[in-house]
């Protein structure tokens, strides 16, 4: 196994914005589902998601999240050293969004600003690069991760829509000579590629008017070919016997074991398949922390939405952050996993966008 | 098995002679990947039995559930 290490970094703050609208699942997904509502809210967990006004974009749940995080931080944008947005769902496909969010925060014009194209698993990746540019450029490093996947998935496909919701976060990472050592490592198996996707858009397909109609499928479902796909019982098999295994295997790697770490941060894919993933992974339940069954599954802002939805109360509560394993999993196929700590004084918190 | 099919019918919320050990992943509408993780847990906690994670992928059929409650 690959360890990669980074010391001398350290989290000053994350902040998630939450989108303008929360849904009630079990409302939300009665016309799909009727009877069958219960059914799945227990097979989800996911009590309620969050969803945006058409037109709201990640980088402006991004930036509103980044807003606060500089301010609470008290930070001046021109302290920042790097931008980066981990997003799959951009304002444009050119350009980025991270030379938006330069502007529209006043960052200095001097700094590399790009994103990070990962769904799932993007926050690893981040958290990861934006470190290793805190290190090269001994400035703080900005990180942008949110999902708008709202925007592409069909109302009607039973295997999206219960589970996928939108969020923007913001991450602030900052030189820390006295830091321990974070260690990450990456599982990718691009040959399970069309196991979660969007067929058109790209350059492989551009939108055609055929794109545009919905079809129907054996399992009732209907979408578009510009909407995305996921084969949930790979997806589940890929998290099950992929992931779980290289979990098991870093934490191994890291000297770690279930009862030595303190928090085990997963993407929130779905609640029912994480908390089976704790379990698989002997990880006792109460320190597994979740967001999903309140807001929904948001892509690789789930892992940063996590942190700031449980790091405070966590802290106060007497709880340790010294060692915290995140994970994120999805499209590519990819995993990205780390072991960092959360430090006590950082600022976690959510707001609300308007 | 009438009883596991009977306890797996009200998961299902379908009447038990619609099911049989042969019922697989996929040919009921209600049986579809959200469910099929779903039915490991409630298994599990009806029964008090484990079934491995890695090995949830490889089931496809009620049959193959009953293999791991062991009666």
């Amino acid at each position: 196994m690959n360890l990669t290490r980074l010391s001398g970094v350290k989290v000053s703050g994350v902040v998630a914005a939450l989108p303008e609208n929360r849904l009630d699942n079990r409302e939300a997904m009665d016309p799909l589902y009727g009877n069958g509502v219960d059914t799945l809210i227990k097979a989800t967990g996911i009590e309620s998601r969050c969803i945006v006004n058409p037109g709201t974009t990640a980088l402006d749940l991004g930036v509103a999240a980044a807003e606060a995080l500089l301010a609470k931080t008290n930070t001046s944008p021109q302290e920042i050293g790097a931008a980066i947005c981990v997003t799959f769902t951009p304002e444009h496909l050119m350009p980025a969004d991270a030379p938006a969010a330069q502007d529209r925060l006043g960052l200095p014009k001097e700094i590399p600003a790009f994103d990070i194209n990962m769904a799932c698993s993007g926050y690893g990746y981040g958290l990861y690069i934006a470190g290793t540019l805190v290190k090269a450029t001994g400035k703080k490093v900005l990180l942008l991760d949110g999902d708008v996947q709202s925007a592409y998935v069909s109302p009607e496909d039973k295997a999206t829509v219960p589970v996928l919701a939108d969020a923007g976060t913001a991450t602030l990472l900052s030189p820390a000579d006295d830091s321990p050592e974070w260690k990450f490592s990456f599982l990718t198996d691009g040959g399970k590629k069309d196991v979660l996707y969007i067929p058109s858009g790209g350059s492989k397909k551009t939108i055609s008017a055929e794109d545009l109609l919905f079809r129907e499928y054996g399992d009732g479902s209907r979408r578009r070919d510009t909407d995305i796909y996921m084969d949930g019982f790979e997806v589940f098999k890929f998290v099950a016997i992929d992931a779980s295994g290289f979990l098991k295997k870093f934490m191994g790697e890291c000297g770690e074991t279930a009862d030595s770490i303190d928090v085990f941060v997963p993407h929130q894919a779905n609640i029912y398949m994480i908390g089976q993933l704790a379990k698989k992974l002997k990880i006792d339940k109460q320190k597994m922390w979740k967001s999903g069954d309140k807001y929904g599954n948001p892509g690789s802002s789930s892992v940063p939405l996590t942190i700031a939805e449980n790091g405070r109360k966590w802290i106060e509560g007497g709880g340790r952050t010294d060692t915290v394993l995140f994970a994120g999993f999805g499209g590519g196929m990819s995993v990205s996993c780390g072991m960092v700590r959360l430090e006590k004084d950082a600022v976690y918190e959510i707001i609300q966008y308007e | 098995m009438d009883e596991f099919l009977k306890f797996i019918a009200g998961i299902f919320d379908v009447d038990a002679s619609a099911l049989s050990p042969e019922t697989a992943y996929g040919t009921v509408q209600q049986w579809d990947s959200l469910m099929h993780i779903r039915l490991v847990g409630e298994i599990e906690e009806e029964y008090g039995v484990e079934i491995p994670i890695d090995e949830v992928a490889e089931i496809r059929t009620l049959a193959d559930f009953y293999r791991y409650i062991g009666v």
